[in-house]
């Protein structure tokens, strides 16, 4: 059998290449692909059995992922660490591995054993240099692999590293981009006096990110406003986002300081989000609508802009950001909001780019916002500063104009 | 392709665009004491793990103090802020003085704006 393999000609090969590689696989879902393309390796290499263990989230153990001929090791769940064993071996080594007779010495895996695995072959699955699993085949009978067998098994892991990989990101863009939906309504809701709107992009380079914006009436009649930026991005930064934000939420019903209320928060964070850092602003507009109270953690300033007048930037001076050191001290700022005046709050993403300041950036902002519907606000300053140019980072602004026509 | 580099060592070695071939300046030197990290190019989120890395080791040294340059340094962002800020907290844990300086243009500016400037540029802590 060993013949067979090593002295393949050039159009077996082909065959095996093509059976690899064959474009109809894409077509599968992940696990149906894995299968199949352990059903085949099995095949070309006249193997008993076939599996691919994936290194878990904290680099630490292998899990049993799919198999052919060792169906067992996938309904088990089993586990193996990370630099022991086989398979752990070839994870930490990142390199291919041949035991040509198996036993207790050299295997940890208990299944191996009872399953009467002679010789076994194991590859990394890698995603650039970075081992992402083992993909790996046994003989019941013993046997020598070849360099040509090896190099078979390495197309075959390439092809299941890159699938598992596409998954991996898929799913974990497609969770943040559900998670950030459903806490981002397109459209606040409606708060008698006000009209609110917003918008949300994420940014071509980090995908969903941790912005979000938040508009709410409160029990005591005053309205909460809220922007932020949790740093880094994908499910992580999302979900970090969430929490946070429903948070700032529970923290506004028990008081109508935004200082005492960015307070509390940042508590929170410290204690139960260590190493996560955001930027937020948080206002507070008293009942009449007249009265903006303003507290910021880090983020960046305001605009005020009102009818007949220019638009202006809130001169709020910026407490730490949420996480960045125990006990932060922080403080409000106060402002007027004239009948029919708006509100525009923004995060770093519409105006931070490589290749200009940022005060010039807030001033093109500047320049362009004037006193408009809430929905005209959002729009000009889309328009205005991501124009033409996509958004690398993700962006969030809120528009918040009084309608209540009280003078 | 924007490339950061970061080098530990006593002095900075203006001018010196290598990384891996620039060997470490002894970072206990008698005269200063402290180590400084000293961080080119672009700070971003694919850049800003690695100055924390620096940061942390400069801190876990025997050095006496830890000073972040940020002279070579043409973009910031919440990634790189993040990574400075956390380097203060942990100075602050192993009673280390930590600083961040030279601060240029857009990164000061960006600095200021998020209102960390005076807590990071403060030769506090020990």
């Amino acid at each position: 059998m060993s013949s067979d393999t090593s002295h393949a000609g050039s159009e077996e090969k082909l065959r095996r290449l093509q059976a690899v590689t064959d474009a109809a696989l894409s077509q599968l879902g992940l696990e149906d692909l894995l299968d199949e393309l352990l059903e085949r390796t099995r095949d070309l290499l006249q193997a008993d059995t076939a599996a691919i263990l994936l290194v878990d989230a904290n680099g630490e153990e292998l899990v049993a992922t799919a198999a052919s001929g060792l169906e067992q090791e996938v309904r088990q769940g089993v586990r193996l660490p990370v630099g022991r064993g086989f398979a752990g071996s070839v994870a930490a080594r990142g390199e291919p591995l041949m035991i040509e007779h198996v036993d207790r010495t050299n295997v940890v895996n208990p299944i191996l054993i009872t399953r009467g695995v002679a010789s076994v072959l194991g590859v990394p699955m890698l995603n650039g240099s970075q081992v992402i699993g083992v993909l790996h085949v046994g003989t019941l009978t013993p046997r020598r692999f070849t360099s040509d067998d090896v190099d078979l098994l390495r197309l075959v892991a390439d092809r299941a590293s890159l699938a598992t990989q596409a998954r991996l990101s898929r799913l974990d863009r497609a969770a943040a981009v559900a998670l950030q939906r459903s806490l981002l309504p397109a459209r606040p809701r409606t708060v008698p006096g006000l009209d609110v709107a917003a918008r949300y992009v994420p940014g071509t380079a980090v995908g969903v990110g941790g912005d979000w914006y938040d508009l709410f009436p409160l029990p005591s009649g005053h309205v909460g406003v809220a922007i932020g930026d949790v740093a880094g991005n994908g499910l992580r930064a999302a979900v970090v986002m969430g929490r946070i934000r429903s948070a700032l939420r529970a923290y506004a019903l028990e008081s109508d300081e935004p200082a005492d209320v960015l307070t509390r928060l940042d508590r929170k964070v410290q204690l139960f989000e260590p190493g996560a850092m955001a930027t937020a602003l948080y206002a507070v507009l008293d009942p009449t609508l007249r009265s903006l109270t303003i507290a910021s953690a880090g983020h960046l300033p305001p605009l005020v802009a009102e009818p007949g007048e220019g638009t202006r930037l809130v001169p709020v001076e910026p407490d730490l950001p949420l996480g960045a050191y125990p006990g932060a001290p922080r403080h409000s700022t106060r402002t007027e909001l004239a009948p029919g005046g708006c509100l525009f709050l923004y995060t770093d993403g519409l105006i931070e780019r490589r290749t200009r300041p940022l005060d010039v950036g807030i001033d093109l902002l500047l320049r362009s916002l004037t006193c408009q519907p809430a929905d005209t606000m959002c729009s000009t300053a889309m328009g205005t500063l991501l124009g033409e140019e996509e958004a690398t980072d993700d962006v969030a602004v809120l528009a918040v104009r009084r309608t209540d026509g009280a003078v | 392709m924007p490339v950061t580099h970061y080098k530990v060592g006593t002095f900075p070695q203006p001018g010196t665009r290598e990384e891996k071939d620039v060997p470490l300046s002894n970072p206990h030197h008698p005269d200063a004491g402290g180590v400084r990290v000293t961080a080119r190019g672009e700070i971003d989120l694919s850049t800003a793990d690695d100055l924390q890395h620096e940061i942390e080791a400069a801190i876990a040294s025997t050095a006496s103090a830890v000073t972040v340059d940020l002279a070579e340094v043409t973009f910031l962002d919440s990634a790189g802020i993040n990574a400075l800020l956390k380097g203060r907290r942990l100075a602050d844990e192993h009673h280390k003085p930590y600083h961040v300086t030279n601060a240029q243009g857009m990164v000061r500016q960006l600095l200021r704006l998020t209102g960390v400037w005076d807590h990071l540029s403060r030769p506090a802590g020990g």
